[in-house]
């Protein structure tokens, strides 16, 4: 099993150094797991950003913390901010002819879309969301064919 | 993310980006088309996308914002030469529904009104 865990404040610059980041983790890691780098980065920038701009509204006293827990079976990946939560069942499909030019609301759509399962959780003050995807299931369709597009 | 216009033909410009476009990035492509192409005449804009690396749900909005700059004084903008995976997500996300979306720059400067 392999950890790796960064803590960020507030602020999307700090994306570029979080991406430094995973990619020593997968390449030193993950090169055998038949994970998918790109597509579970991109999850990732999806759920650091909606933490930082709607969990934490960019108060950059306040952290955003990221972890990877890479396991032989899959990956499993947590954030959290200290917002107080939403209603992810509120979000209307991106892709629906009403919505497809909004400029906005496909972040969690995507993150969905690339991996096995995404769940949110929320407490008071306190907003993780949990994503994970399995070793060996090939990619979701950006770096392969894993069927679900 | 790093962008120049690569090649001007008429009132169409291409314009090459290279490395992610994310959240970060979202301004200075609304900003690119406002205050770069719009002044010099350029309507019709084509974005390379070959050498970029990722495109987070952020900067796809900001395509959609050009664009909708482009469409009010009856312009375009197309997108062209993605990697396959850049493609995807494109196509995950509807994109090729509302895009024009070209596999080489040399297509989409054919079919874009020069």
């Amino acid at each position: 099993m392999y950890r790796l865990h960064v803590s960020i404040p507030s602020r999307t610059s700090f994306l570029s150094g979080l991406e430094a980041v995973y990619r020593q983790f997968m390449s030193d890691f993950a090169d055998e797991s038949g994970l998918c780098p790109d597509e579970i980065f991109l999850a990732i920038v999806e759920g650091v950003v909606n933490a930082v701009k709607h969990g934490n509204a960019e108060d950059s006293r306040k952290n955003v913390d990221v972890e990877l827990l890479l396991t032989e079976e899959a990956l499993h990946i947590t954030i959290k901010d200290r917002g107080n939560g939403f209603h992810p069942e509120a979000l209307a499909d991106p892709t629906h002819p009403d919505n497809i030019t909004l400029p906005g609301g496909r972040g969690i759509f995507l993150m969905r879309r690339l991996m096995d399962s995404v769940e949110y959780h929320f407490t008071p003050g306190m907003t993780v969301l949990e994503m994970k995807i399995a070793c060996r299931g090939g990619c979701h369709g950006m770096e392969g064919d894993r069927g679900a597009w | 993310m790093e962008w120049r216009v690569t090649e001007e033909l008429g009132k169409t410009a291409v314009v090459s980006f290279s490395g992610n476009i994310n959240v970060n990035d979202e301004p200075a492509v609304i900003e690119l088309v406002r205050n770069v192409l719009l002044p010099k005449g350029f309507i019709f804009v084509i974005f390379d996308l070959n050498d970029v690396e990722y495109v987070d749900s952020a900067g796809m909005g900001s395509f959609l914002a050009a664009r909708s700059v482009l469409n009010k004084i009856s312009g375009e903008l197309a997108l062209a030469a993605p990697s396959h995976k850049i493609d995807k997500i494109l196509s995950l996300a509807g994109f090729n529904k509302i895009f024009k979306i070209y596999d080489s720059v040399e297509e989409a400067k054919r079919k874009v009104n020069v």
